[in-house]
């Protein structure tokens, strides 16, 4: 199956569903009439003679059969990440030869092997010696299915419009500003559609592994590894043409990426020390480097362009070291026990600049460098103390220094153009940041009694920062938790954190001329002071011995309490609860629930103009919010002892985003902002399978899969290519840029789908 | 175009004193680590933090014999490493040649009177020996690798056994014998809401087992935040998402110091698992003039090009980094 692939039941599905049912029907059949011992030993059946006559040991599973889709299955979501297409399976195969003695082997095979999603392997070696592997894992990402696009893809990430920009003339469309007029949207939209041609959203990911580990003494082991990861396929990307204001375009982009990493280990490990150095380099190659696209309204003023075209640079090769070091020892004092790691990488990037315009008579020279000689340092040294003065205390202390320098050289670029190559060629510096952040923690664990320990602790971060807001801030926290197990089968967890974050001395200032007009009251809420309240509770128990259930309860809140713009608080608790009843040996029913619940509340100020200033009457306030709930019961039963084996689970998921706004936003249009439309998404699932031993070497198995997903987002819902008569809660824009615009809506649309595997496996 | 390369001294002068001040701690550290264990090495004593449990007065009875009455374990146990190694022909160490009772301890005194519980070492929470006792008698063994960071981790403060998630008789995977079939399921006995949150419209592919928790966490034990396994969550991220490691001309500052400012890894409501959806998340820092401060909340405004589809992100493409000389707003 193609990326992008509808998929319609035939009557090949309805033959092959047949059969399905005519098989589960005899494995029904055969588990009622059939049951009873079976012949032999419960465990283990003796070699065939096949077997016997092999100068080595084999044993192995070996597994094929196929599997069908039936439904309505053409949204993305269903195969985001898996291949459930129709055809024959290999879900099983594993083959082990070992020689006479038992020491040496080889294992190889692959699960999933005819499908996307499969995987293989091989592994060989001496036992406790010396061992090479391999691994080859393959793993789909659909994006989008039935997707179409107005560009012609001409290969080498350049997209262009099939006989040049849409339709300039029609009730003066494109060149011309649109308008609000029925008819210009109406032939913006015409125009638009004429164009549109399928196009594949999605790509493969496929992995190949390599490792050899040798243990030349029982105490020292020496690894070496190798692994090649390849992204092939095609993902969304958004252009703008012009100044921001300017229409946006989406297309399928290229992906063709590689990611090498490869590396080396040393670890030598005494009953009371362990050294351990390590090598790793990664290597991330891009096979495209720039992506160019035709701007709908052609060249000239409309859209406000001069090339006709847009280019933007994609993610650069880039190169990483890293050398790295730990260690750990256990000292002859109070059950101490000394951890320590320091590692040292070194990042490098040195891409070519793509030219800043497409135009020959703006491709100026660089006078002097053409790439950005990107160069950053990570240092981090950590280390960690434990130890136990008394049998019922534990002392932790640890401190922990991560530095990332960055070295890259600071750049001022006279003449930045906008995609399109508009804008006024301005000056724009590069920002090379660094930060570097200190933790030092410690905490004292105090076995009271058998059933109760207390634990405090204190930590402190530090960050420091270049080219940001905050140059330095430190955190204050104060941790307590209490262990309880009031018998030997129930443990009850709490525990509590509070934490104040405060800016340095240096305060909060503006570093870049684009913020200058943003009121010294905002603040970014990865720098901005803040409370952190964080308060867990867990509890396990298993009261008799077929019945085990398990609670939570999380809640954490964070205030930035000198932030009157950006973020100002965040809230997540979730709860959840988990039973297990086991009535019989044979029968086990389970169940739970879980809820999480995530809202934030954030102030902004509506600022027209590039020289402000913000007007504080234009203060409008969003309340995001995200909630998920989960539901699950099954059930697991040994229908007929070493014969036949059932389960059942069935899931049940509602998520929903919710955005609360108020105030006055000022802005364009003005008034007051309304609540959005709420963002839903309804997931069934219900996995039915059984295993069915036919005889001590053959098994039956089937696997049932019936997924119901529904979902109601309005960003992408009723959305079409050409946003020209786009609708949405009602209303539409009267932008000209909006109308201007054509995207690559990804809608995650409903399926009903009904999977089913069957397949035969044979052991030996 | 014309480039000029200016130097940020006193940054880069402050940050160079504070690395030498680094490198000399890190190099004094390594010379006191040297001597201790150079000190230690004269000592005869066993400096193991907590000693695996010891059965008084017994002594080795065989694998054999031990076979004699459990031999309902040989057949998984001989098909295991575990067995491969212990029961096997490939013993290297003198622990390893005790075979079943390299981890259960000698067995003279345990044949002699099955119901003494003491006389014998088990696991589990029937155990009488404590957790951290048990954990003793399999880090003989395994204390190097992953569980370099053990003692002192989140989980062995908190008394995790390692049978609570390992099984060497009765496993249900083949790899890293864990009591359940998926590390999913395992972990979210205890971890429930995040394992509820793998069920999320945009996640990783962690539920339809491409994925497993111990790609991103090392349960063992780390130096880094919530076990991770890199040095930090960005490069934890790094190691499939090496696009975003750049360096880049021109960074944007919270995605290079903490992929989780914008992003919840275990599963979300919102899409490429952002935790809340632009132009909200983005105007939780940017409230500059013009569009970034606009509502786009007004009714009408919902139909707006900066709200539908990827939002912020059609324009404003390459939001992780920007290689182009003109990306300082990284639209291009």
């Amino acid at each position: 199956m193609a990326i992008g692939e509808w998929h319609v039941m035939t009557p090949h599905h309805h033959r092959v569903n047949t059969l399905a049912v005519a098989m589960a029907g005899i494995i029904a059949f055969t588990a009622l009439c059939g049951g009873g011992q079976v012949r032999g030993e419960e465990i283990g059946p003796p070699p065939p003679h096949w077997k016997e006559s092999l100068p080595f040991r084999l044993e192995g599973e070996v597994e094929a059969g196929f599997q069908t889709l039936n439904g309505n299955t053409g949204s993305p979501t269903f195969f985001e990440y898996r291949d459930l297409a129709g055809k024959p399976t290999i879900p099983n195969l594993r083959l082990k030869a070992e020689d006479s003695s038992g020491t040496r082997f080889l294992e190889l095979g692959g699960r999933n092997m005819t499908r996307t999603d499969g995987s293989f392997f091989l592994h060989a070696g001496q036992y406790n010696a010396l061992q090479f592997d391999f691994g080859y894992d393959r793993l789909p990402h659909i994006i989008g299915l039935n997707r179409t696009t107005i560009y012609s893809d001409q290969g080498g990430g350049k997209f262009v419009l099939p006989g040049g920009p849409l339709d300039p003339v029609t009730e003066g469309s494109f060149t011309a500003d649109p308008g609000t007029t029925v008819g210009q949207r109406n032939a913006i939209a015409s125009s638009v559609n004429s164009l549109l041609h399928p196009t594949s959203l999605g790509f493969q990911t496929d992995t190949a592994r390599m490792g050899l580990r040798y243990l030349p003494t029982p105490d020292l082991t020496l690894t070496a590894n190798y692994s090649r990861k390849e992204k092939s396929g095609t993902r969304p990307f958004g252009g703008v043409i012009g100044t921001p204001g300017g229409p946006v375009v989406e297309f399928a982009a290229p992906l063709d990426e590689r990611i090498h990493e490869m590396g080396a280990t040393a670890e030598y490990a005494k009953d009371w020390y362990q050294l351990r150095m390590n090598y790793t380099a990664s290597l991330f190659e891009n096979g495209v480097n720039q992506v160019e696209w035709d701007n709908v309204c052609g060249n000239g003023a409309p859209c406000g362009n001069l090339s006709g075209f847009g280019r933007a640079a994609m993610m650069p090769n880039n190169l990483a070291h890293t050398f790295s070091g730990a260690g750990g020892a256990s000292l002859p004092w109070w059950y101490t026990r000394l951890t320590g790691s320091v590692s040292y990488a070194l990042w490098r990037q040195d891409q070519t600049f793509t030219p800043v315009s497409t135009l020959s008579t703006r491709n100026f020279s660089d006078g002097g460098a053409t790439s950005p000689k990107a160069a950053m340092d990570v240092l981090l040294a950590s280390f960690g103390l434990t130890s136990r003065p008394i049998s019922s205390v534990t002392l932790t202390a640890r401190y922990r220094y991560y530095h990332l320098d960055n070295n890259t050289p600071i750049y001022t670029f006279t003449n930045s153009l906008f995609p399109g190559d508009t804008g006024a060629g301005q000056t724009h510096s590069t920002t090379p940041i660094s930060f570097r952040k200190q933790n030092v923690s410690t905490d004292a664990a105090w076995r009271m009694t058998n059933h109760l320990t207390a634990k405090i602790g204190y930590e402190w971060e530090r960050w420091g920062r270049s080219f940001r807001e905050a140059a330095e801030s430190d955190e204050h926290i104060g941790k307590a938790a209490l262990d309880y197990r009031p018998t030997g089968w129930a443990v009850s967890r709490l525990t509590f954190s509070h934490a104040v974050r405060t800016i340095g001395a240096d305060g909060y200032v503006q570093v870049s001329p684009i913020t200058a007009v943003v009121l010294p009251q905002f603040r970014k809420f990865d720098q901005a002071d803040r409370t952190r309240d964080k308060f867990e509770w867990f509890l396990h128990a298993t009261p008799l011995d077929p019945i085990s259930f398990s609670l939570q309860i999380y809640a954490q809140q964070d205030h930035f309490f000198n932030t009157s713009y950006g973020l100002q608080q965040s809230r997540a608790y979730g709860y959840s609860g988990d039973v297990t009843w086991t009535p019989f040996d044979r029968l086990s029913f389970f169940g739970g629930y879980a809820h999480d619940d995530y809202q934030s509340r954030q102030q902004n100020c509506y600022i027209p103009s590039a020289s402000g200033p913000c007007d504080p009457t234009n203060t409008y306030f969003s309340r995001p919010r995200d909630l998920l709930d989960t539901w699950h019961v099954g059930m697991h039963a040994i229908a007929i002892p070493h014969r036949l084996d059932l389960s059942l689970d069935y899931r049940y998921t509602f998520g929903r985003s919710k955005y609360g706004m108020s105030g006055t936003s000022g802005g364009p249009g003005a008034g007051d902002p309304v609540p959005m439309p709420d963002i839903k998404n309804v997931f069934h699932v219900v996995q039915a399978s059984a295993r069915y031993r036919v005889t001590l070497r053959w098994t039956l198995k089937m696997v049932y899969l019936y997924e119901r997903y529904r979902e109601s987002d309005f960003t992408v819902d009723n959305v079409t290519p050409s946003l020209a008569n786009v609708l949405v809660d009602g209303f539409t824009t009267a932008s000209a840029s909006d109308v201007r615009s054509v995207l690559i809506p990804i809608q995650h649309g409903a399926y009903e789908a009904h999977f089913m595997g069957f397949s035969v496996a044979y052991q030996f | 175009m014309s480039f000029t390369v200016v130097r940020n001294r006193l940054a880069r002068n402050t940050m160079r004193v504070q690395r030498c001040l680094w490198v000399r701690l890190v190099g004094l550290f390594s010379l006191l680590l040297v001597s201790t264990l150079w000190q230690c090495s004269l000592d005869p004593r066993r400096h193991e933090a907590v000693s695996p449990p010891t059965i008084a007065d017994a002594a080795y009875v065989g694998s054999q014999t031990c076979l004699e009455c459990h031999a309902d374990h040989q057949q998984n146990m001989e098909a295991s490493l575990h067995g491969k190694i212990l029961l096997g022909s490939v013993a290297r160490t003198d622990l390893q040649r005790q075979g079943c009772e390299a981890c259960h301890g000698p067995g003279s005194r345990h044949m002699e009177d099955y119901s003494d519980r003491s006389a014998i070492i088990t696991f589990g929470s029937g155990s009488p020996q404590p957790a951290v006792s048990q954990n003793a008698v399999c880090l003989q063994c395994h204390v190097k690798g992953r569980r370099l960071f053990w003692q002192g981790s989140a989980h062995e403060i908190r008394d995790v056994s390692c049978v609570a998630c390992h099984s060497v008789h009765n496993a249900q995977t083949r790899h890293a014998n864990l009591r359940a079939p998926s590390q999913l399921q395992l972990c979210g006995q205890c971890h429930a809401i995040k394992a509820a949150m793998a069920f999320n419209w945009a996640h990783m592919p962690i539920r339809e087992g491409k994925m497993q928790c111990a790609d991103c966490h090392n349960v063992h034990g780390s130096l880094t935040e919530s076990l991770i396994q890199e040095n930090s969550v960005n490069e934890n991220c790094y190691r499939c998402h090496a696009d975003r490691r750049g360096p880049f001309l021109h960074e944007h500052p919270p995605v290079r110091e903490n992929c989780i400012a914008c992003h919840v890894a275990h599963g979300s409501n919102n899409p490429r698992l952002l935790r809340i959806r632009p132009p909200r998340l983005c105007q939780q820092c940017h409230n500059e003039s013009r569009h970034p401060s606009t509502a786009f909340g007004l009714p009408g405004g919902l139909a707006d090009r900066r709200m539908l589809g990827r939002s912020c992100l059609s324009c404003h493409t390459n939001i992780h980094g920007s290689n182009h000389p003109s990306g300082f707003a990284f639209t291009r």
